[in-house]
C-alpha cells in the first residue's frame, strides 16, 4: 500500500488552465444609491463589487444567516449587533461551541471608509475580511469552501445567487454581497452632526464643553480621533499593558517596534460600542478616561500622545456627554439593517 | 519494491520518457509544433519516495513524519538548447495532502510546449508578488490559487507558499508545522538542468526530485522539535529557513 498510493498520485496528471477568468459582478442591472449623509463624501466601491439591491439584500440575508458556521449557531450578526453599532456586548465574542474569542468586536460603523481592515490592519479589503471568521476556529469553524458547499445545497440561496451574480453560490460572490451590506452601514445623524454639520444647534453646553476638552492640547484626543470619523486609522500603542499577550500591529509587520500597536478605532456611537479596548478590558466611558488620565503603562511602544491627565469630575461628566452625543439613534434603529 | 519504483521514475525521469498523446491539436494559436510538458516533482526521503504518515528518522535520530506537503512554484520556464527561456506558467501548485479539504491532489502540471530540444527548467519558489497580492475569491476552481486549495490565510489575506505539517516524537509526540508565506520570503529562480525533447502531439514527463533530506538540513539545519512550528509571522527566521532550504532541495 506504501507503494501504490504513490503511484496512483503520480499517474494522475491534471490539466488546468492557470487563465485567471474575469468574475460576474453582477447581472441584475440595477443600481444601488447609498444614503451617503450630509457632510460625508461618498466612500470608494470597488469595480467588482458595484452596489445592487439584490445584492445588499442577499448580503444582509448571509449576514444574519447562521448557516455559515460549523454548527449553525453564529452569524455575523451575532458578535455585529445594530443596537451595539454593529460591535458586541462582550469583551470577547463567543463563536461556535461557546469558543471565546481573541479580540474585542469592532463596530461596523462606517466601515465603508476603512483603509484597512482587524485591529493588526492586517487586511486591505472588506470584502476579504469576510473571510476571515470562516476557517477561525474562535468563531465560525467551517472552511469556505464548505459553506460555499452548503449554500450550492441551499435553493433558496442558489437562486439568490443566480439573479444576483449569474452563477451558483461561490466564495466571491459570498464575500461581494455581505461586503455589499456592510457599506450600506452609514452613520452621520448623531446629535454631534446635527449641530455641527447641520446647522441645527442642538449640542448643550455640558457636550459643547466635553467637544473643546476632546480638541484641546492637554488631552490630544483628536490627535488620533481625528476627521469626521473620528479617527485616522493609524496604528497606536497607548500603554494598555505592560505585555501584550496580542503582538497587534506587530503580528503583520513583524517588527517588535508595532507590537502592542492596535488600529485606533472611529468614536462614532461609541456610547454604545462597550466595552472598550483590543481585549475589551475596560468597560465603560468613564473608565477609559480614567485609564487616559493615567498615562497607561511604561511600554516601549507606547505613543508619546499618551501623557496622563488631571481631569476634574465635572469635565470628564463633559466628556462624557460629548461622546454619548456622537450616537446615532436612526443609526441604531434603521429597519433597513435589520434581519 | 519502493526503491524499485524510485529507480524507475529516476530513469523515467533522466530519459524524459514519451508517451503518445491521442490528442491530434498539436498545433498552438500561430501553428508551431506543439506538444505537452508534465512537470513531475517526487519527494524523496532517504532515497525512497515519500508516503504520508509513514515514520522516518531525521538526522538528530529521532522519529518523524510528514502527513501534509503543499507548495506553489511560479514562473516555471523551460530552457532551449540554444538558450531560449520560455515561461510555461506563472503559477502550479503541487500537493501531496492525502486527507485535505478541496481539489485533486496534484504530483504533476502539465503544459503544452513548442517542440524542441530542451537542456533546463526553472522556477521560483512561493507565489510571486503580483499574484501574492491579488484576492483569492477572484480565482475560478481548479486555478492553483483557487480557494479550494485551502492555501491562503484569512487574517493577512496573502497566499501560504508551502505547507508542511507533520508529528516528531521526542520526549514527547509534538506536532510540526511551517506555513510560509508573505513577500519576504519569496525564493527566487531555481535553474536545474533537465535534458529533454519535446515531440508534436507527444507528452514529455520531466521529472523533478524534491529531496526532504535537503529540506530539512541544508543550507539551514532544522530542528523539528525544538522550533518547529511557524506561521511566518509568528517565528519568521523558521519560515525563511525552510524555504531558502526548500529551494535548495530540488534536483
Amino acid at each position: 500500500m506504501r507503494i501504490a498510493i504513490p503511484t496512483l498520485l503520480f499517474s494522475f496528471l491534471f490539466l488546468v488552465s492557470c487563465n485567471k477568468d474575469e468574475p460576474i459582478t453582477d447581472s441584475s442591472g440595477e443600481t444601488y444609491m447609498l444614503q451617503i449623509p450630509q457632510g460625508f463624501q461618498a466612500p470608494e466601491i470597488p469595480d467588482d463589487n458595484p452596489l445592487t439591491p439584490a445584492k445588499i439584500a442577499l448580503g444582509k440575508e448571509l449576514f444574519y444567516d447562521p448557516i455559515l458556521s460549523k454548527d449553525n449557531t453564529i452569524s455575523c450578526g451575532s458578535c455585529h449587533m445594530q443596537n451595539h453599532g454593529f460591535s458586541d456586548d462582550k469583551a470577547l465574542s463567543i463563536g461556535v461551541e461557546g469558543k471565546v474569542g481573541e479580540r474585542n468586536s469592532p463596530t461596523l460603523t462606517n466601515v465603508a471608509y476603512k483603509p484597512h481592515f482587524f485591529k493588526d490592519g492586517g487586511i486591505p479589503t472588506l470584502e476579504l475580511q469576510i473571510l476571515a471568521p470562516f476557517d477561525n476556529e474562535l468563531e465560525f469553524d467551517l472552511n469556505i469552501v464548505d459553506a460555499v458547499d452548503r449554500l450550492k445545497a441551499d435553493d433558496h440561496y442558489s437562486a439568490e445567487f443566480l439573479k444576483v451574480f449569474g452563477t451558483e453560490p461561490s466564495a466571491f460572490g459570498l464575500t461581494r454581497a455581505i461586503a455589499a451590506f456592510e457599506r450600506t452601514l452609514l452613520s452621520g445623524n448623531s446629535r454631534f452632526d446635527r449641530h455641527f454639520i447641520q446647522g441645527r444647534s442642538v449640542l448643550t453646553d455640558a457636550e459643547l464643553r466635553g467637544y473643546e476638552l476632546f480638541k484641546s492640547d492637554e488631552l490630544q484626543c483628536a490627535s488620533c480621533h481625528s476627521g469626521i470619523m473620528f479617527t485616522d486609522y493609524s496604528y497606536q500603542n497607548i500603554g494598555l499593558k505592560e505585555n501584550y499577550p496580542d503582538s497587534g500591529r506587530a503580528r503583520i509587520t513583524v517588527n517588535q517596534a508595532d507590537a502592542g500597536k492596535f488600529e485606533v478605532p472611529t468614536l462614532r456611537n461609541v456610547a454604545v460600542t462597550s466595552p472598550y479596548m483590543f481585549d475589551g478590558s475596560i468597560e465603560t466611558l468613564d473608565g477609559v478616561i480614567d485609564f487616559f488620565a493615567s498615562g497607561g503603562t511604561n511600554h516601549p511602544n507606547k505613543s508619546e500622545l499618551i501623557q496622563g491627565f488631571e481631569i476634574s469630575d465635572q469635565e470628564k461628566a463633559d466628556l462624557i456627554a460629548f461622546l454619548n452625543s456622537l450616537t446615532d439613534q436612526s443609526f441604531l434603529s434603521n429597519q433597513e439593517f435589520q434581519p | 519494491m519502493k526503491k524499485i519504483l524510485y529507480v524507475a521514475l529516476a530513469i523515467l525521469g533522466l530519459t524524459s520518457c514519451l508517451f503518445n498523446d491521442d490528442d491530434s491539436d498539436d498545433n498552438n494559436d500561430s501553428g508551431t509544433m506543439t506538444g505537452t510538458v508534465q512537470l513531475q516533482v517526487v519527494p524523496i526521503v532517504n532515497g525512497e519516495v515519500l508516503t504520508m504518515n509513514e515514520i522516518y528518522q531525521d538526522n538528530f535520530g529521532r522519529d518523524y513524519w510528514f502527513s501534509t506537503l503543499k507548495f506553489y512554484l511560479s514562473n516555471i520556464s523551460i530552457i532551449s538548447s540554444s538558450g531560449v527561456q520560455t515561461q510555461i506558467s506563472d503559477i502550479a501548485i503541487f500537493d501531496y495532502e492525502p486527507n485535505r479539504i478541496g481539489g485533486p491532489i496534484r504530483t504533476t502540471e502539465s503544459f503544452r510546449v513548442d517542440v524542441g530540444t530542451y537542456s533546463a527548467v526553472r522556477f521560483e519558489t512561493g507565489v510571486s508578488p503580483d499574484l501574492n497580492a491579488m484576492d483569492v475569491t477572484t480565482f475560478p476552481n481548479g486555478h492553483p490559487l483557487a480557494v479550494q486549495n485551502n492555501m491562503f490565510w484569512s487574517w493577512n489575506t496573502n497566499f501560504i507558499f508551502t505547507k508542511a505539517e507533520g508529528n516528531i516524537i521526542a520526549d514527547s509526540t509534538i506536532p510540526w508545522f511551517v506555513h510560509t508565506g508573505t513577500d519576504e520570503v519569496y525564493q527566487p529562480m531555481v535553474s536545474l538542468n533537465k535534458s529533454f525533447q519535446v515531440n508534436s502531439g507527444q507528452n514529455t514527463i520531466v521529472q523533478v526530485v524534491l529531496n526532504l533530506d535537503e529540506l530539512l538540513n541544508a543550507p539551514n539545519q532544522l530542528d523539528l522539535a525544538t522550533d518547529g512550528q511557524s506561521h511566518t509571522t509568528d517565528n519568521l527566521e523558521l519560515a525563511k529557513a525552510y524555504q531558502e532550504n526548500l529551494a535548495n532541495a530540488f534536483e
